[in-house]
């Protein structure tokens, strides 16, 4: 039973790490920036590329560079413009890295969430963080090659689920946004799960498909709020309602969101 | 080189001699003026590739030929130079990148609009679209040809504009127009960088010059992340007090502020319960338990049901 157990994990682990891995991850703050940096080092092997994009004033950041520079093997950094906060940037890596045709199975979609405004906004960004841990890596690998029909990979603590059958809304400012880019899109899902914090592992050809297909990720761009004062408080915005979106690229497709 | 603190050295190339250009560029400190045919995707794709890819750092910048424009530029053109452009040796000047092109073509300004306007929704709003000529100068930036040497009358030229702006003299070369390429570039350079040198009053002066608006570039860059910052905490502060006070911080006849529903019953609730003495409270709990209402064990554990 155990040599099974045993032999079934060899197996899972040297498939996992022959797959490719991107990772999308969009930089603001210096102080979480340089921690983020030290703990995708767990990732940083032959297999993995990753694309930065350093906001506000981090693209003058000499250490941060060096950082960056020193510790991994494969990587570009990028200084995207600020359109749609971390959402844009995301989006942006994404499509630098088609056009480059970087070779991915897996993407790691993260950013250095503070949420200053918020109690406890560090910590939920900690919690979100758990999935470049080493201690997790092998479980959300494993879980993705034994169950076929996971699309994201996440910290079980943030998925939400803001809909209402009864009123058929979702319970957050950004209701209207989302149902108008739903019904536009013509994106359906019965599964309104979603990552709160936009930190989570996804399956590459999931993101492929999506952006292919339906619309393609300047399209998105273009419809995010420019500027960095985009709040979501009293009104709704397309970054808010895109950060949700965001997970229904895989429910859409009949995947399902896991928690670790 | 001393002559980078008063001039800057620009060399072209396209997608068949970068690799050519980049070891004259590295070797003289000079920038790669990247000449792309608007709407071409594999050549764009080639330069991204060797941007990104090639493991090589070096500064640039692009000029566009419209020469083989035809009806429109594909989406998957313009959004491979917007990837181009997020390169962080994209060279920037007052904190706008360059983007040059030939300013001849019959339909430039419709072609440029195109481009800028699909960049605009990108958010790439800091751009400078530059009509390349022999000598241009735009938005404080002078940009000079050179051909073959700098005669007298074209120094005091250049001398006479650059007194009058913030940036360094950017010297533009195409390989291609040069005999011998780069030694021409070396010698024109070191000889422009000594009759400059001369002008002693004027080199120090300049140097400052540059020195002082890279510096001011580079606050007004930071002025604009942390004036951004500020209006997000405003707005978050607004929002608590339409928590607190439900929009405007108005005050009653008497002076009171006026709060929301949601501070009222708080209040409601401190001053009908919260400020009652402590033993009647835990008496309250007892009689919850009698009557039914509370689980006997939550009286002592945290941890189980507390209500039926």
């Amino acid at each position: 039973m155990y040599q099974t157990l045993i032999i079934i994990f060899i197996i899972t682990f040297v498939m996992s790490s022959k797959k490719h891995k991107l990772v999308l991850c969009h930089l603001f703050y210096e102080d979480l920036a340089f921690k983020i940096v030290k703990k995708l080092e767990s990732l940083n092997e032959e297999n993995t590329f990753f694309l930065f994009n350093l906001g506000g004033t981090l693209h003058s950041n000499a250490p941060l560079i060096k950082t960056i520079n020193d510790s991994l093997l494969n990587k570009i950094i990028l200084q995207v413009p600020n359109a749609g906060r971390d959402i844009g940037a995301k989006l942006r890596l994404f499509q630098v890295a088609e056009s480059l045709k970087i070779n991915h199975d897996y993407t790691l979609i993260l950013h250095d969430k503070k949420s200053p405004h918020i109690k406890d906004g560090e910590k939920w960004g900690d919690e979100l963080l758990k999935i470049i841990e080493p201690d997790y890596l092998n479980q959300i690998f494993s879980t993705f090659e034994q169950q076929k029909n996971v699309g994201i990979v996440c910290s079980s603590n943030y998925i939400q689920n803001e809909y209402s059958k009864d009123t058929k809304s979702f319970l957050c400012t950004s209701n209207n946004i989302i149902k108008s880019v739903l019904h536009t899109y013509h994106i359906k899902t019965s599964n309104y799960d979603f990552v709160a914090g936009n930190i989570f592992w996804v399956r590459s050809q999931l993101l492929r498909q999506f952006f292919g297909s339906k619309l393609s990720t300047d399209k998105i761009i273009a419809s995010l709020e420019k500027g960095g004062n985009i709040v979501d408080f009293s009104k709704g915005t397309n970054v808010h309602a895109w950060e949700r979106i965001m997970c229904w690229i895989a429910t859409s497709q009949g995947y399902s969101i896991y928690g670790i | 080189m001393e002559y980078k603190q008063l001039f800057q050295l620009n060399i072209s190339a396209n997608a068949q001699t970068i690799s050519d250009v980049q070891s004259v560029t590295s070797d003289l400190e000079a920038r790669i003026v990247f000449k792309l045919n608007a709407g071409n995707e594999e050549e764009l794709q080639n330069v991204l590739r060797f941007v990104f890819l090639s493991g090589n750092s070096f500064e640039f910048w692009t000029e566009l030929d419209l020469t083989l424009f035809e009806k429109k530029i594909s989406e998957s053109w313009l959004n491979d130079f917007a990837g181009l452009l997020c390169d962080m040796n994209y060279t920037k000047l007052g904190n706008k990148k360059l983007v040059g092109y030939n300013a001849s073509h019959p339909h430039a300004i419709k072609i440029i609009s195109q481009i800028q306007a699909f960049l605009e929704t990108q958010g790439f709003a800091n751009i400078l679209y530059i009509p390349m000529q022999e000598e241009i100068i735009i938005d404080d930036i002078y940009i000079q040809k050179i051909n073959s040497g700098v005669e007298d009358s074209a120094y005091q030229r250049m001398l006479n504009t650059i007194r009058n702006t913030s940036y360094p003299l950017q010297l533009y070369f195409d390989l291609t127009d040069l005999k011998n390429g780069p030694q021409n570039i070396r010698v024109i350079s070191e000889s422009l960088s000594n009759r400059l040198s001369q002008a002693a009053v004027d080199k120090d002066m300049l140097s400052r010059v540059y020195m002082l608006k890279k510096a001011l570039d580079e606050q007004n860059d930071k002025n604009k992340t942390l004036h951004s910052t500020l209006i997000t905490n405003n707005t978050y502060i607004d929002f608590l007090k339409s928590i607190i006070y439900g929009g405007e911080e108005e005050m009653d006849g008497a002076g009171n502020y006026k709060y929301s529903e949601m501070i009222k019953i708080k209040r409601f609730y401190h001053y009908e319960y919260e400020i009652l003495p402590l033993w009647y409270k835990r008496f309250g709990h007892i009689l919850k338990v009698l009557t039914g209402k509370r689980t006997f064990r939550s009286l002592f554990n945290d941890n189980v049901q507390k209500y039926k």
